[in-house]
C-alpha cells in the first residue's frame, strides 16, 4: 500500500513535469507605456494657405492631397473660427491650426453668407519636395 | 578749321578719381548694404528644416512724424516675411507665441525683425527723380533657438526705392513692399541653399 502511494506521487510529479513543458513560457513583461505627455508628437499639417481679404482672413490656397482638401474645403473661402477660436490675421490663424498629427481641429467658413463648420485631422508635416 | 577737344586737366581727372574711388570704397565698407544669411557659430541650418517659426512683430526706426507710414511699412513686413516663410516649404509651422505644450526634441526658431526706414524725399524723387530722394531700407532678421534662446542666424538685407523715375515718385511704402518682397525670398533661398550644402 505505501509502495502504491509512493508510484502515485511519482507519476503524479512526472505528469505535471510534462504538463509544465508544454506551457509556452510567460511573455516577457510588456513595455511601459509612455504617459501621454511624454509621447513623440509629430508637428501637424492641414494645407491651408491664408490671405487677407477684405480686412478678413481667406483661403487662398488649398494644397493638393492635403487633409484641408480631403475634409472639402475650398479656396475663397472666408475663415471665421479656427478651434473655436475667431482668428483676425494670417498669423492668428495659423497659429490656431497648431495642433499634433492625428488631432482634429474645427474650421468654421462662411462663402456667400452660408457658414459651416469642417473638421480636419491633421497630417504630419513634410518637405515640400518630398 | 574745327577745334581741338580741350583735353581734362590733370587736377579734373585727379578729383573723378577720387570721388569714384571714394563712393566704391564708402559703399563696400557699408556691412548694412550687403544682403547675406549668415549661421551662428557651430550651427547647423538643416537642424532646423521643419521647425516651429514663432514670429515676432516687426520693429522700425524711421522718423517719427510719418507714423501712418511706418505702421504700413511695418504691417506689409509681417505679411510679407510670413508669406515668404510658408511659401518656402522649409517650416512645419508659423505660430505667434510658443505652443505651450511644444517637445523639446521639436525644433523651434523665434524670428524677431528690425528695419531701419529713411524715407527720403517723395517730392524729389517725382520732380528730379534719377536716385534724387530715394528711400533706403535695412533689414534685419534674427533667428534665435525657441527653447534655448540661442542665436541661429542672422539674416542682412537692404533695399532702396526711387532709384529711377517713378510715378509720382512712389509713396514709401510702395518702394518698401518691393524691397520686402526680394529681400524675404532671399532669406528663404539663403536658408534653403545653406541647408543643402551642410
Amino acid at each position: 500500500m505505501r509502495a502504491q502511494r509512493i508510484v502515485f506521487a511519482l507519476l503524479c510529479l512526472v505528469a505535471v513535469d510534462r504538463l509544465a513543458a508544454q506551457v509556452p513560457p510567460a511573455p516577457a513583461p510588456a513595455a511601459k507605456a509612455l504617459p501621454a505627455s511624454g509621447s513623440p508628437r509629430v508637428v501637424g499639417w492641414t494645407g491651408l494657405v491664408f490671405d487677407i481679404k477684405k480686412g478678413r482672413v481667406r483661403i487662398a490656397e488649398v494644397q493638393k492631397n492635403s487633409p484641408a482638401a480631403r475634409a472639402g474645403l475650398r479656396e475663397k473661402q472666408f475663415i471665421v473660427s479656427i478651434g473655436g477660436r475667431a482668428v483676425t490675421g494670417e498669423l492668428d490663424a495659423y497659429t490656431a491650426l497648431f495642433g499634433y498629427t492625428g488631432t482634429p481641429v474645427e474650421i468654421v467658413v462662411d462663402r456667400d453668407g452660408v457658414q459651416r463648420t469642417v473638421t480636419v485631422v491633421r497630417d504630419a508635416w513634410r518637405p515640400q519636395d518630398e | 578749321m574745327p577745334k581741338p577737344p580741350h583735353p581734362p586737366t590733370p587736377t579734373l581727372l585727379l578729383a573723378a578719381v577720387l570721388l569714384l574711388a571714394g563712393t566704391a570704397a564708402h559703399a563696400a565698407k557699408d556691412p548694412r548694404k550687403d544682403t547675406f544669411l549668415q549661421p551662428s557659430a557651430g550651427v547647423k541650418l538643416a537642424a532646423y528644416h521643419g521647425a516651429v517659426v514663432v514670429l515676432e512683430p516687426t520693429a522700425i526706426d524711421a522718423d517719427k512724424d510719418k507714423p501712418a507710414a511706418n505702421d504700413e511699412v511695418r504691417t506689409l513686413s509681417d505679411q510679407l516675411l510670413l508669406s515668404a516663410l510658408q511659401e518656402s516649404g522649409l517650416f512645419s509651422a508659423l505660430v505667434s507665441v510658443v505652443p505651450a505644450d511644444l517637445p523639446a526634441e521639436v525644433p523651434a526658431l523665434r524670428a524677431t525683425t528690425h528695419l531701419s526706414l529713411e524715407h527720403g524725399s517723395q517730392a524729389l524723387r517725382a520732380l528730379v527723380g534719377f536716385g534724387a530722394g530715394k528711400s533706403r531700407l535695412y533689414i534685419q532678421v534674427d533667428f534665435a533657438d525657441a527653447h534655448t534662446g540661442q542665436p541661429v542666424a542672422h539674416f542682412n538685407g537692404y533695399g532702396v526705392g526711387g532709384g529711377y523715375m517713378t510715378l509720382w515718385g512712389g509713396d514709401v511704402a510702395s518702394l518698401a513692399a518691393e524691397d520686402l518682397e526680394d529681400n524675404y525670398g532671399e532669406l528663404t533661398e539663403l536658408f534653403q541653399e545653406q541647408i543643402e550644402g551642410e
